[in-house]
């Protein structure tokens, strides 16, 4: 196996080596069209790309077509069961649950989605970083990472959500205020974005720092560099976009874990902020009448599973689409 | 080889000091006290500032900074502020084995059950065992374990009554079956679903397809020549799992009533504990850095083209 | 004893009964019922942070209260029950305070609980170096002050004196007739000198402890399980329940786990129902029985910072109080196991009355607001409802109820702000001289049944922080605190009780209640209204 990898990679470096900057852009595209082509041709990732779209549309417009507010308590119908009004039932102030589902579809797709998108930039920065200059600046960064592999995350997290729950909810005052107006805008959410933005991004460096290591010993980019272009443009023009794929895909798998971490947090109540919904807060507040009202976890139980599965099998499918292995 | 090891072990000192100065700066900076009301009574000023006083509270922040440190250092991680008269070496010892027995079994089913199932399902690729196995991973990884452990607990313990509602009296007892099933379920379906890719790709190499074309039966293939080198990015899955298992998980742990260091220490930081926060969080990193170690260490011993210097 | 005590007894009374009648009803027809041969109790608590009575001062004096006993124990009724005392003897000018000892008292090692074990006990529990937070319960004592905040060093100045074996003798400061009440807490039950001194921190652990109440520690597997057994040397009448075994479960998950302990049938009591449950019970004809709601000497309350606008209009705070549907509060909090209240303290308290109440409605807050001059809510500042997050309590229930509840009548809406419950603590404490809008922090319980423990620490002493300043009613209770005319001091605190509700610088929402649940063969368990104890020294198992 690794035997031919070598052997394949060192043939396409030499092959690359030859073309010009233009042909190898034209061989780029032509390589993210075919990943595209083949990753049309899984049904099963198509199918969770367009559940993915589907919701992500419902939760946008939701607004626009739901009979219930997801605030408005009904005390008369605490925790009824889905019928022709309530098509999923009431929570436990009788408000609607599939206004509260779709409203916190928002929540935790946003949380997902903004939260990687952290994870990556931070990540693919450090990573660029530590594998391009190597020396110093490496030995830097990955220390701090190991430091940080060695924080057992949830632990980290729980600290830092905590510490800032209390930071703003008191009266704010100084530095702090703009960030505790960011917070609020979010939701409560703001400390979520920064836990995670500290513990994540560590496997997403540490990828691409290998990445770059590899190649940037490939001739292309020694010739770039004869050639005298600049680091910050080698970086980009050449080393990022070949290790776009195992990024992409890293991405894809790593929005649920944001998902279901938002959840956890709910359940100790380091989540949002009420009445604003979420679907692990929805889960959390399931879970406490799991026994007499099962009907309430169940629906954002099964849209989160949705979710998730709708990621790891785009996953799934990007990764093998763009998998220089499968190329025939 | 052992220079490696060494060096490795080395390095643990600095990463230590870093997270002892995160965790204690970030707890000092965090509002509200261990003295600071929490039932229902207020804290006279007097008897604030005598606990103040008793805890060296009142101290400048640097010296409570190094007389922690220096005290951790010999092995003394203090008093607990929570629980008067027991020290954190005690909570320590009392809590910590359990979450270690219970992770460690966890990991042994997640890695027994999880690497034979990922094979088979890269065997039969794309059949519907593989089909049904992939979907029940991704459901086993998309669901809270707090979620799987408490309909656990209601359909069999409350409604069968086939194992007690909570508590712990050991890991070979019925009260341990849920709490190890709903720990051992989201790394089990990890561990399947990277065996099964690794093993694709192992069964599409040359080596693997000549020795297939040679007659060999599939069995003696996948055994012989395709398992061992599938098993890497296995290994690296299971370490990173199986630090966060033996470190306790506070949501498993809470549901269930089992007493481990997962859950003893979420309550440490709800009541500003600090002793307890900073001895618990300096061994759950040490634990952290060892299995890192070890994972590292697996590699060279799969892949003897890996060496370390 | 006034009359009005009285008929207050009566309403008490009445209102215990109609929350018992479940459990009255169905007693009769097990009286003649044979013991089970095996008396053992089975329960779920939460970890106690510590076994020893000086330090114990949270819920940990719930199973102090097990093992230990202190002078006498007060009734729900009023009556004393004496333990470790026979008699109490008080001066007439009110300051010197005799107890005469039960000779007859012995540890659980046998020895005799001595006077001096009391002193031993009592200026352990407020040394400084000791630092222990029921140190409070001890102020009013004369050198106790000085002693504890360090001032004075020297523990013979304090005026708490072993006279001889038997006689404990102590001296106030000034006059506190409200000692009665404090004197035989938890907070001063006595410790076994020669064990504390032989043992040090870990005296308390089951390995040494030794103890004087009707039950003993057999063993105590920290956050695990706790097993008491019957003490064979107590000096009273023993307890027919032989064992009882405790479950110790997390504190974040006990309601829950507690009552699927008790469905599963692992346990003979519970504690707790969890909210979304209790409908459930309440029409489960077996569960239903099981279930009694016992109530507590406790209320859940808002605060207003009434030193500043808008609050500062009582028109405004009024309008809020009258906004509030208080049954349905409670119904959905807990479907309607707690008592709705218009009044800010407990019935039993001095001062009660529900009729002190501010009469009105809906349509009332509505003219309120408009004569204030937000007629609708217009005008109105943004203004937050802070609270701490604590479950359990339902805050973040409430909040969002009461967020509705002032939208649809008075047309504003509050923000919702919930906080950590220590940095709540924090926060809260720094409102001493910094504004708010209002709080609510999760109730107040009764340490003990005395409206010192009411108005003055709330208002004298300030610890509400509410900014409100009424001169006429801090003089009522200044001067009824150390007041020894019983009528008269009844009086005093009736005139405050009436300008507070009328003022309404606090809303009263709800008594707790405890919710319990027995097997049906589980007889003989006393709730207190104090602080919910339960008294496990009558229980017997029937067979079943």
């Amino acid at each position: 196996m690794n035997e031919r990898i070598t052997t394949e990679s060192s043939v396409r470096a030499r092959a690359s080596a030859a073309m010009s900057a233009d042909q190898l852009a034209a061989l780029s595209r032509g390589f993210w069209a075919d990943a595209w082509k083949r990753l049309l041709r899984n049904h099963v990732a198509m199918a969770s790309l367009g559940f993915l779209v589907v919701l992500a549309l419902a939760a946008i417009l939701a607004p626009l077509f739901l009979p219930h507010s997801y605030e408005r308590q009904d005390l008369l119908a605490l925790y009824a069961s889905p019928s022709g009004t309530h098509w999923l039932g009431t929570d436990h102030l009788g408000r609607d649950l599939l206004s509260r589902l779709l409203v916190g579809a928002r929540i935790s797709l946003t949380v997902g989605l903004v939260a990687e998108f952290i994870i990556i930039s931070i990540g693919t920065v450090m990573g660029s970083l530590a594998g391009y200059f190597g020396g110093w600046v490496d030995t830097l960064i990955m220390r701090v990472v190991d430091a940080l592999y060695a924080f057992p995350d949830l632990l980290l997290i729980i600290i830092v959500m905590s510490f800032l729950k209390a930071q703003f909810g008191g009266a704010v005052a100084g530095w702090l205020m703009p960030l505790a107006a960011l917070n609020k805008a979010l939701g409560g959410l703001l400390g979520v974005f920064i836990a995670l933005g500290l513990t994540s991004w560590l496997t997403t460096c540490r990828l691409v720092r290998g990445q770059i290591l590899s190649l940037r010993e490939r001739e292309f980019v020694e010739s770039a560099r004869v050639l005298g272009a600049r680091p910050g443009r080698i970086i980009r023009a050449h080393l990022l976009p070949n290790t776009l794929g195992p990024i992409l895909v890293a991405a894809t798998l790593g929005v649920p874990n944001a998902i279901l971490l938002e959840a956890s947090l709910s359940f100790i109540g380091l989540g949002v902020d009420p009445p604003m919904p979420s679907w692990g807060l929805m889960i959390s507040e399931g879970v406490q009448a799991v026994q007499s009202y099962p009907h309430v976890i169940l629906a954002p139980a099964i849209a989160i599973s949705l979710t998730l599965m709708g990621f790891h099998f785009l996953g799934d499918g990007l990764r093998d689409a763009l998998d220089p292995l499968l190329k025939r | 080889m052992r220079r490696y090891v060494v060096r490795r072990v080395l390095a643990l000192i600095p990463t230590l000091l870093l997270i002892y100065t995160i965790v204690f700066f970030l707890m000092r900076a965090t509002p509200g006290g261990p003295w600071d009301e929490t039932g229902s009574r207020p804290v006279f000023p007097e008897i604030r500032e005598n606990l103040m006083r008793k805890y060296h509270l009142n101290d400048p922040l640097w010296k409570q900074y190094v007389d922690y440190l220096s005290g951790a250092l010999h092995g003394d991680l203090g008093p607990s502020y929570r629980q008067r008269g027991r020290t954190v070496n005690e909570i320590i010892a009392d809590f910590f084995p359990i979450s270690l027995q219970l992770g460690l079994a966890a990991m042994v089913v997640a890695v027994g059950v999880g690497i034979p199932l990922g094979f088979v399902a890269a065997i039969r690729q794309d059949s519907w065992i593989d089909r049904g196995l992939m979907l029940l991973a991704v459901i086993g990884i998309s669901t809270p374990s707090f979620v799987v452990a408490t309909v656990m607990i209601v359909v069999f313990g409350v409604y069968l009554r086939w194992v007690p509602t909570s508590g712990w009296s050991g890991l070979f007892s019925r009260q341990a079956l849920i709490p190890l099933f709903a720990l051992a379920l989201w790394p089990l379906a990890a561990v399947a679903r990277y065996s099964r890719s690794s093993m694709l790709e192992v069964i599409r190499a040359d080596y693997v397809r000549t020795a297939r074309a040679k007659g060999l039966k599939e069995l003696a293939v996948v055994a012989r020549h395709a398992a061992r080198n599938a098993m890497i990015p296995v290994v690296t899955i299971t370490g990173v799992y199986l630090a966060f298992v033996v470190t306790g998980s506070f949501y498993v742990e809470s549901v269930t009533g089992v007493p481990g260091l997962g859950r003893y220490l979420v309550l440490s930081i709800s009541a500003r504990d600090y002793p307890v926060i900073m001895g618990t969080t300096l061994l759950l990193a040490v634990i952290v850095m060892i299995v890192n170690l070890i994972v590292d260490l697996t590699y060279a011993f799969l892949d003897p083209r890996i060496r370390y210097e | 004893m006034s009359r009005r005590i009285a008929v207050l007894r009566l309403i008490v009374f009445a209102a215990a009964v109609a929350l018992v009648i479940p459990m009255t009803a169905v007693s009769p027809a097990f009286s003649q019922a044979k013991l089970a041969k095996d008396q053992t109790l089975r329960m779920v608590i939460r970890e106690p942070t510590s076994m020893d009575p000086n330090l114990a001062g949270d819920h940990s004096i719930w199973y102090v209260d097990q093992i230990f006993e202190g002078l006498y124990k007060i009734l729900d009724d009023g009556k004393i029950i004496w333990l470790g005392a026979k008699s109490m003897d008080v001066s007439k000018d009110g300051l010197t305070w005799t107890f005469k000892l039960n000779p007859s008292a012995k540890w659980s090692d046998g020895k005799p609980v001595t006077a001096q074990d009391y002193e031993f006990s009592w200026k352990r529990a407020i040394d400084p170096k000791f630092a222990s937070d029921v140190a409070s319960f001890y102020s009013a004592i004369k050198g106790a002050d000085p002693y504890m905040s360090g001032k004075v060093k020297d523990p013979n100045t304090v005026a708490i004196k072993a006279v001889d074996t038997y006689t404990l003798q102590i001296t106030m400061a000034e006059p506190a007739p409200y000692f009665r009440s404090v004197a035989g807490l938890t907070y001063l039950y006595p410790v076994p000198k020669h064990v504390v001194e032989k043992f040090g921190d870990k005296w308390s652990e089951a390995a040494n402890i030794v103890s004087n109440g009707v039950f003993t520690m057999q063993s105590w597997k920290h956050d695990q399980e706790m097993v008491l057994v019957r003490n064979e040397n107590y000096w009273g009448k023993k307890p027919v329940l032989q064992k009882v075994l405790v479950r110790i479960v997390p504190a974040t998950e006990l309601c829950s786990a507690d009552f699927r302990a008790f469905e599963a049938n692992e346990t003979d009591f519970a504690m707790c129902v969890p909210t979304a449950d209790i409908e459930r019970v309440l029409r489960d004809p077996n569960l239903s029985k099981q279930l009694t709601s016992e109530l507590l000497s406790a209320s859940q309350f808002l605060v207003f910072d009434a030193g500043r606008a808008p609050w500062n209009d009582t028109r405004v705070r009024q309008a809020f109080n009258l906004a509030i549907d208080r049954e349905k509060v409670t119904q959905v909090i807990s479907r309607g196991l707690y008592k709705p209240t218009k009044v800010l303290v407990a019935p039993g308290i001095q001062g009660y009355d529900s009729k002190h109440a501010l009469q009105g409605g809906p349509a009332d807050a509505q003219r309120l607001m408009a004569e204030a001059g937000f007629p609708g809510g217009r005008g109105f500042p943004a203004f937050k409802l802070t609270a701490p997050d604590v479950q359990a309590r339902g805050n973040r229930v409430l909040a969002e109820l009461l967020q509705q509840m002032w939208k649809d009548t008075l047309g504003i809406t509050a923000q919702i702000e919930l906080m950590e419950p220590k940095a709540f603590s924090a926060w809260r404490s720094g409102r001493k001289n910094q504004p708010f809008d209002i709080y609510t922090r999760g109730g107040w319980w009764s340490d003990y049944e005395d409206p010192t423990n009411w108005y003055n620490i709330f208002f004298e002493d300030g610890w509400l922080n509410s900014h409100w300043q009424n001169d006429q009613f801090l003089q009522l209770v200044r001067a009824a605190a150390p007041e020894l005319n019983r009528a008269k001091r009844i009086a005093l605190y009736d005139q405050a009780d009436m300008i507070l509700e009328r003022e309404s610088p606090t809303i009263g929402l709800w008594y707790f209640t405890d919710y319990w649940m027995r097997k049906p063969w589980l007889k003989g368990l006393q709730h207190t209204r104090i602080l919910g104890f339960f008294w496990l020294r009558d229980v017997t198992i029937l067979e079943h």
